[in-house]
């Protein structure tokens, strides 16, 4: 099997994982009790009926709530598929629109973090792996399995407590400075072009080094909540697999051969060790994105996370759906790219 | 074949032989002592603290235990707080609750082996005569009896005649309480004109006073008179913040005809110093005096009640600590009564009988871990959110390792087809993200406890599917499956016989390391406010206090829940790698 056939193997069972989440998504629709209009129209008493009726009419044609559950069931799947989410019953503004407005905070967020953690996680692993049973291995062992059950929420609680209210450090909330309010989002594609981002050039004038300074400011906090919380389980992960490399023959030859503890350590041993490490890193990714929904929740990072949490206060079902959705296909595509990375790196697939 | 007995004696000699290895392993003792020490908690949570789940007294829960966080600064604080310098965190200037009155009921004085003075000018010492224990009574009352006063004259008019019901109390808090609550009962009874008003009138003001400078501050009536009054008890319909007039009676008749401000509302005094009910809204004019079948209802001439003195009515927090500004102190609490005497008429007589009458000053700090913002014991629901976490928890694991179980044994002894069914099925959820996916559930279906318990089941069981599966596709080729295999044993027997006895102890570890995950999970269910509302959890009351504090000053209230989660989780998990090392005897060089 070489590489080419691995990565079409990988990319027809990321499709069938796709399916499968767009299938879940539909069982819980239909799970709702009573008609799912009923449940998506005004439930917060906004609307006028004139509105709803257009709504009413939008979301049963969008569902063909009439059909037969087969055909539903396709198109439903094809307005998922195709990124066609409607309306929010909330605001009435496209969940197309506001999720490209919402995602780049959420890659920046979780990418930064993610990537931070897994460096710290595994740097620290390695050394612990390497002084097992000394003061080192035992206290940051104890630290990160502390680290590893506390709850997250309570965790950037206490940042919040530190940073923001007793040192006044940081921000604790939003994802954006005071004076940069009114901007848009950066990124933004296309259509959302309007007043506003006009007006976006004046209030940008403090500089761009200003405005960059002022988002990562913002960032911070959270970020160094999902590290914190993070880097924990990586570490746990990366010394349990380092304790078994390191028993190895092959660790035992460099060593024999004078090969210094540093090469030996990283080299010989983390990259051998560095295939089961990645694919439990990607079976945690489930988890990390859990993680990321109460981060921006408490942060009121305005990402997908802090969205899905919204929706659910509001009962914004038009919105909730597609966001679950969206997380989940999250998941999956950084699974997908996992597996890539283990294609490419597994000797076993590349050359046989 | 053994006999029962037999192998009874033998499990247990393998137990205790288990017992002995786990109890050298340090790591899994100290998590089986956390572990007890919650469950301790989680049963014994009736005897640890006297109130309920949510911290209530619950033989008054609608009662504040002490001032509410955020009443006023700092308030709702542990009390030990206030012994700790403050370079260490301390706040020294809290107070804790006072009871000013050892006696609550109807006053008696100190003549009387009571603790009230009387102080009566000597001018009319002659006009004013005291009923110590007065029969006369209302329906409500903590005591029977009550203290009546009683002015009368014939000829000789006195113009105004001040009355004065104290008691001296000392403060010895260096800082203010956080609220008040108190309550006197009044009926005035005197002799009336044609309309029903007294001929004396009288004049009734509940203060307290700052004995150093004597600054004095009016509590009740906020308006100041009373002066009109038939035959039976006075009831205010206004009460001053944070003042409850005993006002169990309430004329059905008033509210029938939609008096009491217009509305037919009564307003229920208690809401204002007891929980605040959402309906708890102050309502101006009436004073209405009560009785039998006859009371009339008298309304105050609105000319009286103009003389609204603002200075002394701000929130009630602040009155209070204005007057407490200069503490410790000796403080005065009393009820001043003014016979109006202006009436030209002879023979006029007025008696005022004074009921119960308490004063309680809710301190800013209460009992280990403080109060919440509905001034609640944040101790008794630290004790019972015990029960929720480590309900969820056992439960949980308990589904998610017999589901897992069940399929890892599948998958793994019955290969082919079955197993790679179950295990791309597996996959498929391992991918889905737990916290978004019981969000929607949670919007969709009801959700109770054990709703959430199977959820989260259902959905953690796949990791432990994959290890069983792996155990037994690698004992599926040891000898004694294959001899089972030869005498003719059915694949039930050898799954159930030979293959389950054998991966048991990877059962007891998973059991213990899958605790946890359910745990957070709950706990971020909660905090998040999408769990059972009807249960106290420890991811609830962070729910509360994120609701409260915006900038999360009061660390006492986050801190320890936040902390029993990660304790109650690391236990576990020193407990499921313990077992795991003293059950699998391969995995134990590699720790």
């Amino acid at each position: 099997m070489g590489l080419r056939m691995y990565i079409m193997k990988r990319i027809v069972y990321t499709f069938i994982l796709i399916m499968f989440v767009i299938t879940l998504n539909f069982i819980i629709f239909l799970m709702m009790p009573g008609d799912p209009t009923q449940l998506f129209i005004n439930p917060t008493g906004r609307l006028d009926p004139e509105e709803m009726e257009r709504q009413l009419k939008a979301l049963r044609e969008m569902y063909g709530l009439g059909d037969p559950p087969h055909i539903r069931y396709i198109k439903a799947a094809r307005s998922l598929l195709t990124w066609n989410f409607g309306d929010s019953i909330v605001s009435g503004q496209s969940v197309a629109g506001e999720m490209l407005r919402r995602l780049p905070y959420s890659v920046f967020l979780l990418g930064t973090s993610v990537a931070l953690s897994i460096a710290i996680g595994i740097v620290l692993g390695a050394l612990a792996a390497y002084k097992r049973g000394s003061t080192y291995d035992t206290v940051t062992l104890g630290a990160s399995l502390f680290l590893y059950s506390v709850p997250i929420f309570w965790l950037g609680m206490i940042f919040i407590y530190i940073f923001s209210t007793v040192l006044g450090w940081l921000p604790s909330s939003h994802a954006r400075p005071e004076w940069a309010q009114g901007v848009p989002i950066p990124f933004t594609t296309g259509s959302s072009v309007t007043a506003t981002s006009l007006n976006a050039e004046f209030v940008i004038a403090p500089g761009f080094t200003e405005f960059v300074h002022g988002y990562l400011l913002h960032a911070t906090l959270p970020l160094i909540t999902l590290v914190v919380f993070q880097y924990g389980g990586y570490m746990l992960l990366t010394r349990a697999v380092m304790l078994e490399a390191l028993t190895e023959d092959y660790v035992i030859t460099a060593r024999a051969k004078g090969v210094p503890e540093r090469t030996v350590l990283f080299r010989h041993a983390l990259k051998n060790a560095s295939l089961p490490l990645i694919t439990n890193i990607a079976l945690g990714f489930a988890g990390i994105f859990s993680g990321a929904v109460i981060t921006e929740t408490i942060f009121t990072y305005p990402g997908v996370g802090r969205w899905i949490y919204e929706a659910a206060v509001t009962r914004d079902y038009n919105v909730l759906m597609p966001v679950f959705y969206v997380i989940a296909l999250a998941v999956i595509i950084a699974n997908f790219i996992a597996d890539l990375v283990y294609g490419i790196i597994d000797p076993r697939i590349k050359y046989e | 074949m053994s006999t029962r007995k037999e192998r009874m004696s033998y499990n247990i000699k393998r137990f205790l032989n288990f017992l002995k290895i786990f109890l050298h392993n340090k790591r899994g003792l100290i998590g089986l002592l956390i572990i007890a020490f919650f469950v301790i908690w989680a049963v014994g949570a009736p005897l640890i603290t006297p109130y309920n789940e949510w911290g209530e007294d619950p033989n008054n829960p609608d009662r504040y235990l002490a001032a509410p966080a955020f009443a006023v600064e700092n308030s709702g604080a542990p009390s030990w707080l206030r012994h700790i310098p403050p370079i260490l965190g301390g706040i020294p200037t809290l107070s804790e609750n006072m009871y000013i009155i050892d006696e609550p009921g109807h006053p008696k004085l100190v003549e009387n082996g009571g603790e009230w003075n009387l102080s009566i000018p000597d001018t009319a010492s002659e006009a004013i005569s005291i009923d110590p224990d007065s029969p006369e009574d209302w329906d409500g009352s903590t005591a029977p009896g009550s203290l009546a006063i009683k002015f009368s004259r014939e000829n000789q008019k006195m113009k105004n005649v001040k009355v004065t019901l104290y008691k001296d109390f000392y403060f010895p808090y260096s800082g203010p309480p956080g609220l008040y609550e108190g309550f006197i009962s009044l009926l005035v009874v005197g002799k009336t004109n044609d309309t029903g008003y007294l001929y004396v009138p009288v004049y009734v003001n509940v203060f307290m006073e700052r004995l150093a400078d004597q600054k004095k501050y009016d509590l009740w009536p906020p308006f100041g008179k009373v002066p009109h009054a038939g035959k039976k008890w006075v009831e205010s319909d206004f009460i001053a913040p944070g003042f409850t007039l005993n006002k169990t009676i309430v004329d059905p008749e008033a509210v029938e005809k939609g008096g009491f401000g217009g509305n037919g509302t009564v307003y229920i005094a208690k809401s204002q110093s007891g929980k605040f009910n959402g309906t708890g809204e102050y309502k101006t004019g009436w004073i209405i005096s009560k009785g039998g079948k006859d009371a009339k209802r008298t309304h105050i001439d609105p000319t009286f009640y103009t003389d609204t003195r603002p200075d002394q009515w701000g929130s009630p927090p602040q009155v209070i600590r204005t007057l407490f500004k200069k503490t410790p102190g000796w403080y005065r609490y009393g009820v001043e009564i003014v016979f109006l005497d202006s009436s030209d008429e002879k023979e006029v007589e007025t008696t005022v009988y004074i009921g119960d009458f308490d004063m309680w000053l809710l301190g800013t700090c209460f009992g280990v871990l403080g109060v919440d913002q509905f001034g609640r014991d944040l101790f008794a629901q630290l004790v019972y959110g015990t029960r929720i976490s480590l309900y969820v928890g056992l439960l949980t694991a308990v589904v998610g390792v017999a589901i897992g179980l069940l399929v890892g044994l599948a998958a793994g002894y019955l290969g082919k087809a079955v197993d790679e069914i179950l295990m791309r099925f597996s996959d498929m959820l391992m991918v889905l993200p737990g916290l978004p996916l019981l969000i929607v559930l949670s919007q969709i279906l009801s959700p109770s406890v054990e709703t959430l318990i199977l959820i989260l089941g259902l959905l953690g069981w796949m990791g432990f599917a994959r290890t069983v599966r792996s155990q037994v596709l690698s004992l599926r080729e040891r000898p004694f499956i294959e001899a089972a295999k030869a005498v003719g044993a059915g694949k039930g027997h050898i799954i159930f016989r030979h293959v389950l006895p054998n991966v048991m102890g990877l059962v007891y570890v998973s059991l213990a390391t899958s605790v946890p995950g359910a745990i957070v999970a709950e706990a971020s269910l909660s905090f998040l406010g999408f769990a059972d509302p009807t249960k106290m959890s420890w991811g609830k009351m962070m729910f509360y206090a994120q609701r409260s504090i915006r900038d999360l000053r009061n660390w006492w209230w986050i801190v320890p829940p936040g902390l029993c989660i990660a304790l109650l989780a690391l236990a576990f998990i020193l407990l499921g790698f313990a077992l795991d090392e003293v059950l699998n005897p391969k995995l134990r060089l590699r720790r």
